[in-house]
């Protein structure tokens, strides 16, 4: 055996203390509890269901889908638009008549009435 | 063949999770697991902490254990001097200067004197060495591991462990001449 392998051989590990066994198996013991701890209450209630948990985000899905998919539709009516021009083409008391019949008949009588996208 | 590793009749305990079957493997490597850390880090205290650090962690994968790969005890080996090697990492060497109690009522106090020096002296070697050179000190030497065990723990070739061991003894003869030299006279 060389000279470095005595001199190392001087240096002992201690014995570990008495109580370090004991120490290791409590907080095997309490790592253990707190495992069976989390897996319990991990555990579904048996009247618990997808759709309770789920429900209120799929109705907050469905609608922002309508206001999406109304708001990217490519017609736009915009009905008051459409009446503004036409009284402007016309005359505001000439419509009103229309409207109101008179100018069914006229338009009865052969005039023609242009009033736009109605 | 891969040799059947001894503690395979604790593995069922501890896959159920039975105190008793922890209680066993302790009895049979608390010691070892134990000096690994006194051994890397110097400290009888932090030493304990390793190992315990060590024995929890399997205890958290028994369940998930197969056999076959390494054995537990190299497994363990191989968790405790990773951890040393982080704690050493983090905070630097923490030989303390502490000389450990090895009275013997034989001897007289001038050579007590004298073992306490040389014990000091090789404690302060094996501090100042590179930490992987001092895990392989550990490993091989304090351990007994042959140099394969030793490679696989530290994971590296059988022959980069051999020059770290080789450059590991190099430096503490260099840092222990005088007591070399003492002895060869």
């Amino acid at each position: 055996m060389s000279n470095l392998n005595n001199l190392l051989d001087q240096v002992k590990s201690p014995e570990p203390s008495d109580l370090l066994k004991a120490r290791i198996l409590q907080q095997a013991k309490a790592q253990r509890a707190d495992k069976t701890v989390s897996e319990s209450g991990s555990v579904r209630a048996a009247n618990d269901n997808h759709w309770k948990r789920w429900g209120g985000l799929a109705v907050l899905v469905i609608i922002l889908g309508a206001v999406g998919i109304n708001t990217l539709s490519p017609v736009q009516t915009n009905e008051t638009e459409v009446w503004a021009e036409t009284a402007q083409t016309m005359g505001y008391e000439y419509l009103y008549a229309w409207v109101e019949g008179d100018a069914v008949e006229s338009n009865e009588a052969g005039a023609e009435i242009e009033v736009g996208n109605l | 063949m891969a040799k059947a590793d001894p503690d395979n009749d604790l593995l069922p305990g501890l896959r159920e999770g039975e105190e008793s079957a922890l209680a066993h493997l302790m009895d049979r490597h608390l010691k070892t697991i134990t000096a690994i850390g006194y051994y890397m880090l110097g400290d009888a205290s932090l030493a304990e902490d390793v190992a315990q650090t060590t024995f929890l962690k399997f205890w958290q994968q028994a369940p998930k254990w197969e056999p076959g790969q390494a054995t537990l005890l190299t497994w363990m080996r191989r968790v405790a001097t990773n951890d040393c090697l982080d704690r050493l990492r983090k905070k630097g060497p923490i030989y303390s200067d502490r000389v450990p109690d090895q009275a013997d009522e034989t001897e007289t106090a001038l050579e007590e004197l004298e073992k306490n020096d040389t014990v000091d002296a090789v404690r302060r070697a094996l501090s100042g060495l590179p930490d992987a050179q001092r895990a392989a000190i550990t490993l091989s030497y304090y351990q007994h591991l042959s140099q394969k065990e030793g490679a696989a723990i530290l994971g590296q070739s059988v022959k980069a462990y051999e020059s770290l061991l080789s450059r590991a003894r190099k430096n503490l003869k260099a840092a222990l001449s005088p007591w070399v030299e003492r002895e060869t006279v």
